[in-house]
């Protein structure tokens, strides 16, 4: 499962009143309708951290290693549509390369 | 020796063999066979003696071989050799015929200076003369939309001018998806012809954009449509990875170069070093020497570390957890050497998930509480170096430590090997186990620790009263007192206010708990579980005081619950036309018959959920349990006589099956409620062909398998007809199944556990998860069955056969050989058990499966 302290972009010592706005704003921006997926992950963060025991609670019996291997610590965040920064210029230029020289 | 000399010869052979004989007509035939089939080396060879002849005249054709070699290598990955025969070529002083050649070198080498992209550009004049093979014009078109120098390609020609429009397009398009504009760069490439040459990159562009604006079928569909073996393609491979493509996924999970590309892309350079190669190393079980590979990166973590460093911790930290137990073993050791060692400085934050990951680990293991204890204290003290840690947090954390201490656990452990356990495990009949606290001295301790620490925190005070609670009689003062303080402290909590007043209506302090509920109703109108606990309450204080004959009390109290009730869905405690019904039985318990009758009748129109007749049932019911003289009930006695003799509404005798069973629960009458059971079985069975609902058949079965009825003749006779209106209902099925393979006398048949096998199919083709959840339980249920039963004739067995058996060798028995095949047994019963009914283990550490 992803962090939910990721997916609401909230920083782990949070108040409640700061979860409600960050997960108000999250869901404003990936509504449902458009963004189904990203809207259950969003809901479900925020189930764990809106209250002070649920953050805690977290905090302290997470064991969800949150990805299946280490690439995948990479990819998982990309697999929300939110989540997906495109490179920088000069980055992307290298991917290019690397691309162009191994085709 | 015979060896060399055929190397040699062979070597001769090789060096002689440009055909000098030939005639140039069939050296050309030749050569021209080669090319076709790409057997470029021969075609060499021909090319080269031709050459020898006439070098003007064929130095072409040498060239055209030479590159399609130089090619072949290449797409092998031999740049070695490629860079030989390229070398060739430019000895052959054609320096246009190596011009691509360069421009592919340089793309290979992934170094690409301004005289390629000035030779890319020249190039372009010669697009149209069919000089130039695709591939050629790929290469050219890979090298001008990675140009640096050049931000206008010049056209050489005007036929190429829209080339270098396209080429611009997707260099801008490039540009304004890395600035997140992905309409733009949509926009940007729509000009784009479809038989462009940059027609895929058009492609590719849409794909990308469509990839960061979350479309992710459009962007698949997009990326998959890519012709295969070209630059975009390659492109879209690592957003195919991304978004999970299987087919992708499959081929490239493994290949490191690949997962660099990806990282690149998905990260940056720095983590593209060292990611792939950590991916492989764990995948192939090396996870010491993966967590190696990232250690540097994770080392310079801080609170506002990179989300990629915390993800990255929390996958090396947490994965443990899915290891088996000797992975763990091995791979803890090695973080614990990697973290405490007085070498390596390894930060805080590394430490602290580290401790805390052994904590929750020692916390499932056996006897493993003390030690996961001190564990969290000294998570809390690393916790304090990062950053001073608040009280809430370390009341949380006290918090937890009680909580290792308040976890159930099985009471009688000990005594799990008894006669009765195993004969009850065999028939599998087992109850429930009784559970306590682990040590509920220590948990009281640590919470309230923990509440000294952060006394406004109520969640922790519930938790001590939660325990309190699981202790039962032996905490009740303790309890009381809790709940007063909490009471206190909390005043306008409706939980504890609706516990309190609970668990003084328990203690039988009616008003004390009734002026609870009633603050707890204030603060949320529109709970009905409040509501409930007062009408329940009101109703045994009004029996208690009809009891003391305070009548006057009695209505006053009846009358103040009333505004709680609730007209809603056959609700038999919420329903006013009950609570009046009740109020007329403790009106004619003190021989008031006037105000008994007016309750009755303002009762029977009350509650429009509820038929008169029903009201009229229950009136009859709670009056019979509370002993009301009969000649009050003669009326609606011979009323109700009416009714059953003309009910031909299932519905109707469910409600008074509803009914029936609640009164049951208050029931000083047993004659009256065995009278009435009879009466009731007998008009269901009247109408058992009169089921008009799998829902109508299900609710006769649960009455007929309650505790107090217990009559499996009218739940298979209901199950039977309902599985014939209703065929494709597959609770009815499972139902009459489970009651069937119940009522077999030793263990269920092959062909039962068959149907309930195919029930489970149907129940998966159907999506009916419900179904499926409880068949599945079954049948575990019954495979326990019949492994004890098998454990148990296996038992009998290790006695020898029957005919071998001789009584009086059995009195000679030694008492060690007996002790030894009891043993035997126990250790086979042991490994059948049923998680959490193990015997205690002989080898820590063991997993014990907490309750």
């Amino acid at each position: 499962m992803h962090n939910p302290y990721e997916i609401l972009e909230l920083a782990t010592d949070c108040n409640d009143q700061q979860a409600r706005r960050s997960y108000l704003d999250k869901i404003k921006e990936f509504p449902p309708e458009h963004f189904p997926e990203h809207f259950r992950e969003i809901n479900e963060a925020y189930e764990l951290v809106k209250s002070q025991e649920g953050r805690f609670n977290y905090q302290l019996m997470d064991k969800d290693p949150g990805a299946a291997s280490p690439i995948d610590t990479l990819r998982q965040p990309q697999t929300l549509a939110g989540f997906r920064q495109p490179p920088s210029l000069p980055t992307m230029r290298e991917y290019l390369k690397q691309c162009m020289k191994d085709r | 020796m015979a060896k060399k000399q055929r190397r040699q010869n062979k070597k001769q052979k090789g060096k002689t063999s440009a055909q000098p004989h030939l005639s140039t007509t069939e050296l050309e035939n030749r050569f021209h066979n080669s090319l076709e089939r790409f057997a470029y080396r021969p075609a060499i060879k021909f090319a080269k003696e031709l050459h020898r002849r006439e070098p003007d005249k064929y130095q072409s054709l040498l060239i055209k071989a030479l590159q399609g070699l130089y090619r072949e290598l290449s797409n092998k990955d031999q740049t070695a050799r490629a860079a030989t025969i390229m070398e060739q070529i430019k000895n052959l002083g054609e320096s246009s015929a190596t011009d691509t050649i360069e421009l592919s070198l340089a793309l290979q080498n992934g170094v690409i200076l301004p005289q390629h992209e000035k030779i890319a550009v020249g190039k372009m004049a010669e697009w149209e003369s069919g000089e130039l093979t695709d591939s050629d014009k790929n290469v050219i078109i890979d090298i001008l939309l990675i140009a640096t120098t050049l931000d206008q390609p010049q056209a050489a020609e005007p036929v190429t001018q829209p080339l270098v429009t396209d080429i611009l397009a997707i260099r801008n398009a490039f540009k304004l998806i890395c600035d997140k504009q992905y309409a733009a760069a949509t926009e940007e490439v729509n000009g784009i012809k479809r038989n462009s040459h940059l027609a895929p990159w058009r492609l590719l562009i849409k794909g990308i954009t469509a990839f960061y604006l979350g479309d992710d079928e459009k962007a698949l569909t997009a990326f998959r449509k890519l012709p295969a073996r070209s630059t975009p393609a390659e492109l879209g491979k690592a957003y195919l990875f991304l978004l999970k493509d299987t087919e992708t996924c499959r081929q490239f999970a493994k290949k490191e170069l690949f997962l660099q590309k990806v990282s690149l892309l998905a990260a940056d350079e720095e983590v593209a070093k060292f990611l792939p190669r950590a991916e492989i190393l764990w995948n192939t079980g090396r996870y010491r020497d993966s967590y190696s590979k990232i250690e540097p990166f994770l080392l310079n973590i801080d609170q506002t570390g990179s989300s990629l460093q915390n993800r990255l911790l929390r996958f090396y930290y947490n994965s443990p957890s899915t290891m088996n137990d000797d992975q763990q073993q091995d791979y803890i050791h090695f973080l614990s050497k990697k973290l405490f060692s007085p070498k390596n400085k390894c930060p805080a934050q590394l430490q602290a998930a580290y401790i805390r990951n052994a904590a929750l680990y020692e916390e499932t293991c056996f006897e493993g509480e003390e030690i996961a204890v001190k564990l969290w204290d000294s998570f809390l003290e690393i916790c304090n170096r990062i950053q001073p840690a608040s009280r809430a947090f370390t009341a949380a954390v006290y918090a937890h430590q009680a909580g290792i201490f308040a976890e159930l656990q099985e009471l009688d452990q000990d005594i799990v090997f008894s006669p009765q356990k195993i004969m009850a495990a065999i028939l599998g009949d087992q109850d429930d186990p009784k559970l306590e606290p682990i040590d509920p001295h220590r948990a009281e301790v640590l919470y309230r620790r923990a509440i000294k620490t952060d006394p406004d925190n109520l969640e922790i005070r519930l938790k001590l009263l939660e325990l309190f609670e699981d202790l039962g009689n032996k905490a009740k003062a303790k309890t009381n007192r809790l709940l007063d303080e909490l009471i206190r402290s909390f005043p306008d909590n409706k939980e504890i206010l609706t516990k309190t007043g609970v668990r003084c209506l328990e203690r039988k302090a009616f008003p004390k708990g009734l002026k609870y509920l009633y603050q707890a109703a204030r603060l949320d109108a529109t709970d009905n579980k409040i509501k409930e606990y007062i009408i329940l309450g009101s109703i045994n204080y009004a029996w208690k005081l009809t009891l003391a004959d305070n009548q006057k009390r009695c209505r006053e109290l009846l009358a103040e619950t009333l505004p709680f009730c609730v007209a809603k869905g056959q609700h038999l405690t919420l329903s006013p036309a009950l609570l009046r019904a009740r109020w007329a039985v403790f009106a004619l318990f003190h021989d008031q018959v006037e105000e008994g009758k007016q309750e009755l009748a303002t009762a029977l129109t009350a509650d429009n959920s509820l038929d008169p007749d029903e009201v009229l049932y229950f009136f009859r019911l709670y009056a019979g349990v509370h002993n009301i003289p009969k000649e009050y009930l003669k009326g609606s006695e011979t009323e109700l006589n009416k009714v059953f003799r003309r009910v031909d509404n299932l519905d109707r005798l469910i409600t008074f099956t509803k009914i029936i069973l609640y009164n049951n629960q208050v029931s000083e009458n047993d004659t009256l409620i065995k009278k009435e059971l009879s009466r009731l079985i007998k008009a269901l069975k009247k109408l058992t062909k009169k089921i008009t609902s799998p829902k109508q058949c299900l609710a006769v079965v649960e009455f007929a398998q309650s505790h107090l009825v217990d009559n499996h003749k009218l739940a298979l006779a209901f199950l039977r007809q309902g599985q014939r209106k209703f065929p494709d209902d597959l609770e009815i099925r499972l139902v009459r199944l489970s009651l069937e393979m119940e009522n077999s006398r030793s263990i269920p048949t092959y062909k039962q556990m068959d149907q309930l096998n195919d029930l489970i199919e149907q129940a998966k083709t159907t999506e009916n998860h419900r179904i499926t959840r409880k068949a599945v339980e079954l049948v575990e249920h019954f495979e326990r069955k019949i492994n004890w039963h098998r454990s148990f004739n296996n038992f009998e067995n290790l006695y020898g056969n029957d005919e071998d058996y001789d009584d009086d060798e059995t009195e000679e028995f030694d008492d060690e050989v007996v002790n030894e095949v009891v043993d035997e047994f126990f250790d086979s019963v042991a490994e059948r058990l049923p998680p959490g009914a193990s015997k205690p283990p002989k080898n820590w550490p063991r997993r014990r499966t907490r309750k």
